[in-house]
């Protein structure tokens, strides 16, 4: 039967996987030597339809939370599925020494998110009248956007031990890689921190620091 | 501003995890149905020229702090993009798209634009 894969963790005997998992179905590990691997049982059916999706999301976010809160995690997107638990197994194995490099780099580290939103709808008060003003208008605005990315990292001083972030079509989103430890130190930090007008800004996590895989 | 942290959602836990679309419950798949055949299909041109304007943007503006382009080729590059974000912003109107439409689910890479 197919599987869901969930994650990947270093195995650490005192870690305590979630018992069940998408659908109330069982929590299987899968063993490769010091890694482990959370999945189960998975009857496509099961998402048919929105609402089954998004329970079946929450609960696979359960999982991995539960799961977070004691140890870094890998965690594989919603939903992958394979064949069986054997092509799992194979998967883990052919890639163990990457996941098992990426886990020792990230061990007690979680990844917190702000999200930062304009909250504006005004248009722009006159359209660029030529070439060379719509191109010095855009430059200004990405001046502004990297100019409030540098102004969030910096007032996380030491932190966040990595940043990245990214553009979107609604605003920007900047990921925090930091000691778990540090988790309520960086809340609180960010609180302090003063918003542009017409933005609102959005602190998360933590979550598994998915951002942080690849190394820059 | 309020800053917080907060239990999540689905959409949150959509954009911190990149599930894909349907487990935010949208399709990502392109519609082949013949009601919406055209509509899928230029929501996936449109995504594909949208990335493409993002990047010549990019490029045209790195290019001109860098001092590399003259003044003609500014107005040039600006005006170039300046028509084609209009007239991409055109055609999805025409095609009942919003800007957030203009975007593709490539499974485990994320999205095509972010």
């Amino acid at each position: 039967m197919a599987v869901l894969a969930y994650c990947i963790t270093e195995t650490q005997p005192e870690i305590t996987a979630p018992t069940t998992g998408v659908r109330g179905t069982a929590i299987e590990t899968i063993r490769v030597q010091d890694l482990q691997c959370l999945a189960s049982q998975f009857d496509p059916q099961d998402l048919v339809g929105k609402a089954p999706i998004q329970e079946s999301a929450l609960d696979f976010n359960r999982v991995l939370q539960g799961v977070l809160q004691q140890i870094a995690i890998i965690p594989f997107r919603f939903p992958t599925i394979l064949t069986d638990e054997t092509a799992l197994s194979q998967f883990l194995t052919e890639h163990q020494a990457e996941y098992r490099q990426t886990l020792h780099r990230l061990r007690n580290c979680v990844q917190m998110e702000i999200q930062l939103k304009q909250t504006s709808t005004q248009p722009p008060a006159t359209s660029p009248k030529s070439g060379a003003e719509y191109l010095r208008s855009r430059q200004v605005q990405h001046q502004y956007i990297d100019s409030i990315v540098t102004h969030f990292r910096e007032s996380t001083g030491t932190l966040a031990k990595e940043w990245r972030h990214r553009e979107t079509s609604t605003g920007i989103r900047c990921f925090a890689l930091v000691d778990r430890s540090d988790v309520q130190a960086f809340l609180r930090q960010m609180k302090s921190v003063s918003v542009p007008i017409e933005s609102e800004a959005r602190v998360t996590g933590p979550w598994p620091a998915s951002e942080f895989l690849k190394e820059q | 501003m309020e800053k917080e942290a907060a239990h999540p959602d689905i959409s949150e836990v959509s954009e911190a995890l990149r599930l894909s679309d349907a487990a935010a419950g949208l399709s990502g798949r392109i519609d082949c149905s013949p009601e919406t055949i055209e509509k899928s299909l230029a929501k996936l041109v449109l995504s594909l020229i949208e990335l493409l304007r993002q990047l010549l943007e990019r490029q045209a503006i790195r290019r001109m702090e860098g001092g590399s382009l003259t003044e003609e080729q500014v107005e040039q590059m600006g005006e170039a993009l300046m028509k084609l974000e209009g007239k991409i912003t055109e055609l999805a109107t025409h095609f009942n798209l919003t800007p957030a439409d203009l975007n593709l689910d490539l499974g485990p890479l994320g999205r095509l634009v972010e």
